[in-house]
């Protein structure tokens, strides 16, 4: 049991990661981006195929790239009056052409690239070393966007645009440009979320969506205003999956993400549009 | 510096709201829009701000603004302080909203801004820590222009600032904008209230269905009986 939730604990601080640039999106810009598990996607499959440290640039690289292609569609369907929704669905596509990216040049197999071949004996538990590099990364990021939203001026900016968008304006704020950042600041995360995913439990080309609904399931399950619920969320979320896998069939567990949405999608608990990082 | 205003025309979709304003304030004159709720007051000063789609001719200090977005009249000088002061970003504190506002200013000159806008308006070192959108109404509409004013703008547009507050608390606003003419920059208030509006005028016009129907001197304000009539629409007589 105990070893369970440790795992699930280890894993659901990269769902906290990928919670992340969703809690943040939908803060700024009321909409969704989909696209989020693919961005960890591609960033592993490149990493896969170019040696050593400067895989992983590449990685985050390919990550970025593909959320400058989604920050375009963005920008294009914001000056047309095209939000919300639209917007979603668009990411939508954009996740499934990048998992058929990867199925066509990559194929079916699965990325893992384990960085430690022995596990750590703590307390009679055995734990995978890189889940702990993964625990610290994910703490790490949320602190450090933490401070970004309350101390810099773009993190003013970023809650300014969250909370009126129209006051912002008439502050000469940036607003297109501060959500477009949002969305490449999704790829930068997704990208690191992938990378270290890769070096741990691994993913392949059909884990871009099941990543995105995880990622979206633990941006909301603790309301979605604030980064360290995010990775509040992203912990319960990986909780819930491990003691489901420990303690059911796989179905149930690949249900559980997509299940919770759908409950999310009906109650409408996504109605209101809060702004992010007021408080921790 | 002064600001044109020509044949402005102002609409939300096909619903044409002003259709042909022109007026002009020379630099540090106090204009007053005066009109009936739905006059059109709004929706001109958000013309003017470019958050309301629109037509014609915005010039301030010879430079023309039609064809720019709200933010890039925000940055050439023109600062709206709208109905029920949503310039404000109410869960922001009261200090990251004025960083806001003076982060459009020379950083050389943002320190020398603050301690001004500190001594013009007390409160907001008080409540620096707090929460905009905690403040009372008096206290948010004194943040709201204080943020407007924090980027040295040379036209502010103030849309009804009295609205729901208290007569002590007018009186204090009435103070605190009077003081904004030492400044020396225009602003142009949109009021239902005439007796607020007559304590603050330099000149007047009357907005009626979106057209201007009347103006005149700010004195003539004092007097009740005129000003009654600018708000039942009639045309003063001249
Ligand atoms: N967002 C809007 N969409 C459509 N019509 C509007 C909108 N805002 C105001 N109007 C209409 O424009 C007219 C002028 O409104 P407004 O400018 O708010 O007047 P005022 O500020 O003088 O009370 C009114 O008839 C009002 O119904
Ligand atoms: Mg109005």
């Amino acid at each position: 049991m105990i070893e369970y939730v440790i795992r699930g604990l280890i894993n659901g601080a990269v769902y906290g990661i990928l919670a992340l640039p969703m809690s943040l999106l939908f803060a700024t810009a009321g909409t969704v981006d989909f696209a989020i598990g693919a961005y960890a996607l591609i960033a592993a499959a490149v990493a896969t195929s170019v040696a050593g440290t400067l895989g992983l640039v590449a990685g985050v690289l390919s990550a970025l790239l593909a959320s400058a292609v989604m920050a375009g569609i963005f920008a294009l369907l914001k000056r047309s009056g095209e939000e919300g929704i639209r917007v979603a669905l668009a990411s939508f596509g954009l996740s499934v052409a990048i998992a058929s990216i990867v199925l066509l040049i990559w194929g079916t197999q699965p990325f893992v690239r384990p960085t430690f071949s022995r596990m750590l004996e703590i307390g009679g538990l055995r734990i995978n070393p890189q889940g702990l590099i993964n625990v610290a990364i994910s703490v790490g990021l949320v602190a450090l966007t933490y401070y970004l939203l309350r101390a810099t001026s773009l993190g003013r900016m970023m809650r300014a645009a969250a909370a009126n968008p129209v006051g912002a304006e008439l502050a000469a704020i940036p607003v297109l440009g501060v959500q477009c950042g949002t969305i490449l600041a999704g790829g930068l995360l997704g990208g690191l979320a992938g990378l270290l995913i890769l070096h741990s439990a691994g993913l392949d080309f059909t884990a871009s969506l099941s990543l995105t609904f995880i990622g979206f399931a633990a941006a909301i399950i603790f309301g979605i205003q604030t980064p360290l619920r995010s990775l509040f969320g992203g912990l319960a979320m990986g909780v819930v999956e491990a003691l489901s896998a420990g303690f059911t069939s796989g179905m149930v567990t690949s249900m559980i993400p997509s299940a919770f949405m759908l409950v999310v999608l009906m109650t409408g608990l996504l109605g209101s549009n809060r702004f992010a990082g007021d408080r921790p | 510096m002064a600001l044109h205003v020509e044949h402005l025309s102002a609409r939300y979709g096909r619903i044409e709201v002003c259709r042909d304003v022109s007026f002009t304030a020379a630099d540090g004159e106090f204009l007053v829009v005066l009109g009936p709720n739905g006059a059109g007051k709004s929706t001109l000063l958000g013309a003017l701000a470019g958050t309301v789609a629109g037509g014609g001719d915005i010039g301030i200090a010879g430079r023309m603004l039609q064809r720019t977005s709200a933010r890039q009249r925000a940055r050439m000088g023109l600062a709206l302080v709208p109905e029920g002061r949503r310039n404000l970003f109410s869960p922001l504190t009261v200090e990251e909203n004025l960083q806001l506002g003076l982060r459009l200013l020379p950083a050389a000159e943002r320190a020398a801004m603050q301690a001004s806008l500190h001594s013009m308006f007390p409160i907001l070192s008080e409540r620096a820590r707090q929460t905009a959108g905690l403040l009372s109404g008096g206290e948010q509409q004194m943040l709201a222009i204080a943020v407007a004013i924090a980027r040295r703008p040379s036209v502010l547009l103030l849309d009804e600032p009295s609205q729901g507050l208290a007569p002590v608390i007018l009186d204090r606003l009435v103070e605190v904008i009077s003081a904004l003419r030492a400044i020396g920059l225009i602003v142009v208030l949109a009021e239902q209230n005439h007796r607020f509006a007559a304590r603050l005028a330099d000149r007047y016009v009357v907005l009626q269905g979106g057209d201007i129907v009347g103006s005149g001197p700010g004195a003539e304000l004092a007097d009740q009986e005129r000003a009654a009539d600018a708000l039942l629409s009639r045309p003063p007589l001249h």
